[in-house]
């Protein structure tokens, strides 16, 4: 079966190769988590590393600002641009909805560059302009305009580091994607990390734990599991019970010893 | 006056023209109403109507009409030709100078 590589050697280990071929993609997290790292990175290496060209369309900054914060992980966008590997597309999200919103915005760049890859950055700002209740339909449109001329899309949605860490999206947008990646601050040994976990993958078996990663000045990259601690995901991070009982017994022979 | 200073003279006819090529030139695949457009650029819709319609007219800037709202675009191809074109005219300018 097709997969389309992240080129983040680790993550694709845990997407048993990487995302499948035409499968929605949900990068969800809370601001600063990395998210539009991660959707970048895919596009470049995409490019550079899978010779699939991408289009990376943006809501809310304007190219200019994208390129220099890619900059900062040594991607260049303007060259993948001038060698017609990549697009940065900016519009408003009112545009995209209108009908044949995404012909008239996509359809030239589509037909000029064949891309496999889209970003959408993100969906919470089509929330903003359709009623209550009618963004999945609009999203649904929206992804199998993209599906349907055999583009991969990944769309990010800003979650909420809220309570109830199981719905990432109060919308119900989760439904709508094939894969979920979630990507978390979490609080462990009283210092702040990130976690990194694949949610759901139709279709396809996954790594289930929980990752810890980090940006770097290359981009993402994915570290060890959290092993041995529990409620990570909620947000009240414990040691396991295994790993208490084991302390303990640690701590008990520890003290034995000296005593001896 | 030759083509090649029309163009010229079009391109730095206004501060505001000024202002959206720049806007472009960095923002090559900036897809926005006229209003959006004038509001990144500081300034709003109607002073910018006879600058995008030179702009237009020139072909760097395309037109186009998403749910009966009209949209501008950057033709990146027609910019790379107006660019070749401007560069020409500034050596001619220079050689010029130097006679």
């Amino acid at each position: 079966m097709a997969r389309n590589k992240t080129g983040v050697p680790e993550l694709d280990e845990m997407l048993r190769g990487g995302f499948m071929d035409k499968d929605a993609v949900m990068v969800a997290g809370s601001a600063g988590t990395g998210k539009t790292t991660l959707a970048m990175e895919y596009l470049v290496n995409g490019a550079t590393q899978f010779g699939e060209a991408g289009i990376y369309l943006t809501f809310e900054q304007l190219p200019d600002q994208i390129y220099r914060d890619a900059e900062n992980f040594g991607w260049d966008l303007r060259k993948l641009e001038a060698e017609d590997k990549l697009r940065v597309v900016c519009t408003s999200p009112d545009l995209l909805l209108e009908p044949d919103g995404e012909e008239q915005l996509l359809g030239e760049t589509i037909k000029e560059l064949r891309p496999r890859r889209m970003v959408i950055d993100s969906l919470n700002h089509l929330e903003m302009y359709v009623p209550q209740g009618d963004l999945r339909k609009k999203a649904y449109r929206i992804l199998m305009y993209i599906k349907t001329r055999g583009i991969s899309p990944l769309v990010i949605w800003e979650a909420q580091q809220g309570a109830d860490s199981y719905a990432v999206t109060q919308a119900g947008m989760s439904f709508l994607v094939d894969c979920l990646v979630l990507l978390k601050f979490v609080e462990i040994d009283s210092s702040m990390k990130k976690a990194l976990v694949i949610m759901k993958m139709r279709g396809s078996d996954h790594d289930k734990r929980l990752r810890e990663y980090e940006i770097t000045a290359h981009g993402l990259r994915v570290a060890a599991p959290f092993l041995g601690y529990e409620g990570i995901i909620t947000g009240s991070p414990h040691r396991s019970l295994t790993q208490e009982v084991a302390g303990a017994w640690d701590n008990a022979f520890t003290k034995t010893k000296h005593k001896h | 006056m030759t083509t090649e200073n029309r163009l010229f003279e079009m391109l730095i006819s206004t501060e505001a023209k000024g202002d959206l090529l720049v806007l472009f030139y960095k923002n090559p695949g900036l897809i926005d109403t006229h209003k959006a457009v004038a509001r990144r650029i500081g300034r709003i819709a109607k002073s910018i109507e006879a600058d995008v319609r030179d702009l237009a007219t020139l072909g760097i800037l395309k037109v186009r009409q998403i749910g009966g709202r009209e949209v501008l675009l950057f033709d990146r191809s027609k910019d790379r030709e107006t660019q070749e074109t401007i560069v020409n005219q500034l050596k001619t300018l220079k050689r010029g100078r130097e006679a």
